[in-house]
């Protein structure tokens, strides 16, 4: 295998196959990746740009790099190819970054540990036999490990923070709009983002300056407002919101039921002292830390996937053997070859979700499901508005567990999607969140995430900066540190 | 939930569920829209949303900002499209089909 050495340092090679033999986190690698054409109209931030020019990076595959794969993580699309590259990748390769591979991911982003690719399994670099975390798992993966600087990832419910909080990497869910979804994969439009996973905060900040800013290729993208401050160090103290404990516990039980004796993933004692600990070391860091309420926080999840099925059983109708996807080799009519072409490629939990959206949009049901989802969305923004009011940002932990492991010791698909809890009401609100690694309980990574004002990126990075130069982030046996 | 509203939608949204894969989605599937009717709650709850939900203005999106057109002529499009910027984008789309016959796209014999 030829790696140009301008990408990849002395011993890099070795070291890539040990890792990746051990957590799979890529379905295509290319050292010598295809050169594509750039745009000349795209102008970066300078001094973002230098600093994640010559780095190679990772990017999950539902995000179009032109010349590598598109798979999703599901076999409907094993052959796609992608056409052209998503604005954000053109972004960072104008600035100088290489793509040099796709990662692994939950089949169409639906998924928390990335299981449900029906691709590949990736390991957490932390301990193999636990998940990685999802959907973005294979980029969470390919940086905890260090085999990249940081990797593109998507976050419609929590994708990009919880296996970056899984895996002990930085992970940034942008605000809405604020990067280009063009050539993104659709799941749920409005919800989802493209979002950085990186090994420091400096780095997420500086991905993110770089691939930011309106085009004309994505409507709903906007011209972002602020300078993000690249290169700036210490933060100013800041009033930071913290959950109060019963909220924290509210909001994780409510609408589960418990009469089925079914594990719910209540808040682990492990994150629960990884969260004290963030709070104690932010107020040590002299910020000031003050008790808030979300009353609406126990309404999210169900919200969140009413809209995003709906929303994904809308975009996922394009898969239909004849505009994409592999299709039978016999259909009895062109009904027939849909169906057969979805029954055969999508995998359960896609058919799953499908399901739900068609049902609650179905005609009788909408005002009981979809319509009122919407109007309580509104309320959750408003709820966020009027405590983003009165602190600079909201301090909640990223997922009640950490790492989980899988058959007995994993969590049903059901207690999956209630513990989206403390990550999807940052899609609903559309408000930018930062994950970042606070610490090590028993051997795997906890993270905890700011959720901040519309465009107020920098104030999360400043923040997380803080604690990351006190606290310097901690690695996974092994890992060795080849990015400067 | 009855089986046969799952199958109802399950022919709406295309998806071919053999008996067994519908066995299997029926009680996730009931349990997701148990879970859904939690919603019901946020009707009268006061106390989260600072008065009827009935009265929000549904969100569709966070900051729309409308619809966007573009002139509608690729000769004068202003709009970066890699698509129209490549020198041959039907080469580049045609590779990406499973079987063709020179230019033509070999489709299943249906009728």
């Amino acid at each position: 295998m030829h790696m140009p050495l301008s990408v990849f340092p002395d011993g890099f090679d070795t070291y890539f196959r040990a890792w990746e033999a051990k957590i799979g986190a890529f379905l295509e690698f290319s050292p010598d990746p295809p050169v594509c054409p750039l745009d000349p109209s795209i102008s970066v931030d300078e001094k973002a740009a230098a600093a994640v020019s010559g780095l190679p990076f990772a990017v999950k595959d539902n995000i179009a790099v032109e010349g590598f794969g598109l798979t999703c993580g599901s076999k409907l699309l094993a052959k796609m190819r992608a056409p052209y590259s998503a604005t954000a990748v053109q972004r960072l390769t104008c600035a100088g970054a290489i793509v040099v591979g796709k990662t692994n991911m939950d089949e169409f982003g639906m998924g928390s540990s990335t299981d449900n690719s029906a691709l590949k399994q990736t390991n957490n670099p932390w301990d193999l036999s636990r998940v990685p975390g999802g959907s973005s798992g294979g980029s969470a993966a390919a940086v905890a490990a260090g085999v990249v600087p940081f990797a593109l990832g998507t976050d419609t419910g929590g994708s990009v923070r919880q296996p970056a909080s899984f895996c002990g990497v930085v992970g940034l869910k942008p605000t809405y709009g604020a990067v280009s979804r063009f050539g993104l994969v659709a799941y749920a439009s409005s919800l989802e983002t493209i979002g950085v996973l990186s090994d420091t905060v400096s780095r997420a900040r500086s991905v993110f300056a770089v691939m930011r800013g309106k085009d004309t290729l994505d409507q709903t993208s906007i011209q972002f407002p602020a300078d993000l401050m690249v290169g700036r160090g210490k933060s100013d103290p800041k009033t930071i919101g913290v959950l109060t404990p019963d909220s924290l516990v509210e909001a994780l039980t409510a609408g589960t039921g418990s009469g089925d004796g079914e594990k719910l993933a209540l808040l682990e004692n492990e994150v629960a002292a990884g969260f004290r600990a963030a709070r104690e070391r932010l107020t040590a860091l002299g910020h000031t830390l003050v008790e808030v309420r979300l009353p609406s926080l126990k309404y999210t999840v169900p919200t969140y996937y009413t809209i995003a099925t709906a929303e994904a059983s809308a975009n996922l109708a394009r898969f239909d053997g004849i505009r994409y996807g592999a299709r039978p080799a016999y259909a009895e009519n062109p009904e027939d070859l849909i169906d057969k072409t979805r029954g055969a490629g999508f995998g359960s939990e896609v058919k799953l979700r499908i399901l739900l959206g068609t049902f609650v949009l179905r005609s009788g049901f909408q005002d009981q499901y979809y319509n009122r989802a919407q109007k309580i969305r509104t309320g959750i923004r408003r709820d966020f508005d009027r405590v983003l009011c009165g602190v600079d940002a909201i301090l909640m932990p990223v997922f009640p567990t950490r790492a989980f492991g899988r058959g007995e010791e994993g969590l049903s698909p059901f207690a999956q999607k209630a513990a989206d809890v403390f990550t999807c009401c940052a899609n609903l609100a559309g408000l930018p969140a930062l994950a970042f690694p606070a610490t090590v309980e028993n051997g795997l990574p906890v993270g905890v995430q700011l959720v901040g004002r519309a465009f107020a990126e920098s104030v999360l990075f400043d923040i997380a900066q803080g604690y990351e130069e006190a606290h310097p982030i901690a690695r996974p046996a092994g890992y060795q540190a080849f990015w400067g | 939930m009855i089986k046969d509203d799952l199958q109802a939608t399950a022919s709406l949204a295309h998806l071919d569920l053999t008996e067994a894969e519908l066995a299997s989605a029926l009680p996730a599937f009931e349990r997701m829209l148990t879970y859904f009717s939690a919603m019901r709650e946020a009707d009268t709850d006061e106390a989260a949303f600072g008065g009827p939900i009935a009265d929000l203005e549904p969100t569709s999106h966070v900051f729309s900002a409308g619809n966007i057109l573009r002139p509608d002529n690729n000769n004068n499009n202003p709009n970066y499209n890699p698509l129209h910027n490549n020198s041959n984008p039907a080469d580049a789309l045609l590779a990406l089909a499973p079987e063709l016959e020179t230019r033509y796209l070999v489709v299943p014999n249906v009728l």
